[in-house]
């Protein structure tokens, strides 16, 4: 009688553990902006003590390739390192305004935090940012407003020629860019310029299609 | 009987529960707050943290700016309000960061007292009379050792036109605070940001590295004990 209990206590003790251990995470990106396009996510759920970006502090060379060119492939390497759990491209590709995609990750114990990143399109080197958010024990749906962050990699010059693309096709050519350096340091995007111009001015945004205003980008996340 | 109480009272006052609990009606709480500087190209001028209690406002939406607010908006100089909030009993400690907060730079001050409001202001400097502000902001649920991450937004002080010109943007080498000037939309109110001359305001001594978004500052306040 008293060892059956005691395995009772065992078992329901294990569970219990197991349960703590391992976190179900449904997460939901938004898209919010007028014209802009997300480039492939990566979403990842890692420990507290690691971050891909700080606000004020120069760049990692994988920050700065996701941020120039949209690729992630050098931060999911990054956070492979420190065992996190990674999910990349959700969306199969690009996550056009006014879209959302979802995804799913189920998180080691010391994986508490969680983070989003991916280029803006068209930006020089702009991406949308969730860094290192304390990921909530209790069950529950949370939503998060994300901001858009400028990387300090390069000058935003709003030139079509340093930009890799502008995937909803609203781009001028022809302008004269804007005489700017990069800021060396990552910090809250000043948004995109633009003109009216699409043969020639200043930049080869369109201020009617390309700019924006905080925040970018919603995050929701269900903790099951 | 009197040897009982004597002993009753060693036992009270050797133990260390209660000394530490004396320890902690002593000290009053004290915060490290850490402000960094967001933009791309808006330097702040020295910022002011103010612990104050609920009756201190140091700005209200939609109301006009004091003068001692409208000093710091319009000409970066925090003199006036950190005169004023230590002058009135609503305020248990004023402090004024130790210089100018260059963008992607971080300055901390610690505050210390009783009250449990915190307020924060400094000039954007390439603007006429925009602030990055934080009112009263209640500070009662940290706990000692805990800490807490804010993103501020950018206010108007809604007491001199946002011209851009060269002769009104202190950073710009122009007139910094003048009372009289053009207060003709007196309320302060969430900054609608700088147009610039890249984006065809002719009149304007900015450029494209000059816009900015909010959030334009991170906070992060720290309950030291």
């Amino acid at each position: 009688m008293t060892r059956k209990l005691l395995t009772t206590a065992l078992t329901t003790a294990t569970l219990m553990s197991t349960t703590l251990m391992a976190q179900e995470l449904e997460v939901k990106i938004t898209n919010n902006t007028n014209g802009i396009y997300f480039t492939p996510l990566l979403v990842s759920a890692h420990p507290s003590t690691t971050a891909l970006f700080t606000t004020g502090v120069a760049a990692s060379a994988h920050l700065k390739a996701m941020a120039e060119g949209g690729d992630v492939s050098g931060l999911a390497t990054d956070l492979g390192t420190v065992n996190a759990d990674v999910m990349t491209n959700p969306a199969s590709g690009l996550l056009a305004p006014g879209t959302t995609t979802m995804t799913t990750l189920v998180t080691a114990d010391e994986n508490t935090n969680l983070s989003v990143v991916a280029m803006m399109l068209p930006t020089n080197d702009g991406f949308i940012g969730l860094n290192n958010w304390k990921v909530p024990t209790t069950p529950g749906t949370y939503t998060i407003n994300i901001n858009a962050y400028d990387a300090g990699t390069e000058a935003n010059t709003e030139l079509i020629a340093d930009i890799p693309a502008d995937p909803g096709t609203k781009n001028g050519t022809g302008a004269t860019g804007f005489n700017v350096t990069a800021e060396g340091y990552v910090h809250i995007h000043r948004g995109n310029v633009g003109d009216s111009d699409a043969s020639g001015g200043k930049s080869d945004l369109d201020a009617a299609s390309h700019r924006w205003l905080n925040p970018v980008a919603t995050v929701s996340v269900t903790v099951k | 009987m009197s040897s009982a109480l004597i002993a009753a009272g060693l036992g009270f006052s050797g133990c260390g529960d209660s000394d530490e609990m004396m320890d902690t009606e002593v000290k009053m709480p004290k915060y490290e707050i850490s402000i960094t500087n967001l933009t791309a190209g808006q330097p702040m001028a020295p910022a002011i943290a103010v612990l104050h209690n609920a009756n201190y406002m140091m700005y209200t939406l939609g109301t006009s700016a004091s003068v001692a607010l409208e000093t710091l908006a319009e000409g970066g100089d925090n003199s006036m309000l950190l005169a004023e909030a230590k002058a009135t009993t609503d305020v248990d400690d004023a402090e004024g960061f130790s210089g100018v907060l260059t963008p992607g730079s971080t300055l901390s001050v610690t505050v210390e007292g009783d009250d449990d409001y915190l307020s924060l202001a400094g000039m954007l400097v390439n603007t006429n009379d925009g602030f990055v502000g934080l009112r009263s902001y209640h500070l009662s649920h940290l706990s000692v050792g805990e800490a807490e991450r804010l993103e501020l937004s950018t206010y108007d002080a809604g007491t001199e036109a946002n011209s851009e010109s060269a002769a009104t943007v202190p950073a710009q080498q122009g007139e910094g605070f003048n009372t009289a000037r053009n207060d003709a939309n007196d309320k302060v109110r969430s900054h609608a940001g700088v147009v610039t001359a890249d984006d065809g305001l002719s009149s304007s001594a900015l450029s494209s590295i000059h816009r900015f978004d909010n959030p334009t500052a991170m906070v992060v306040i720290k309950r030291m004990q």
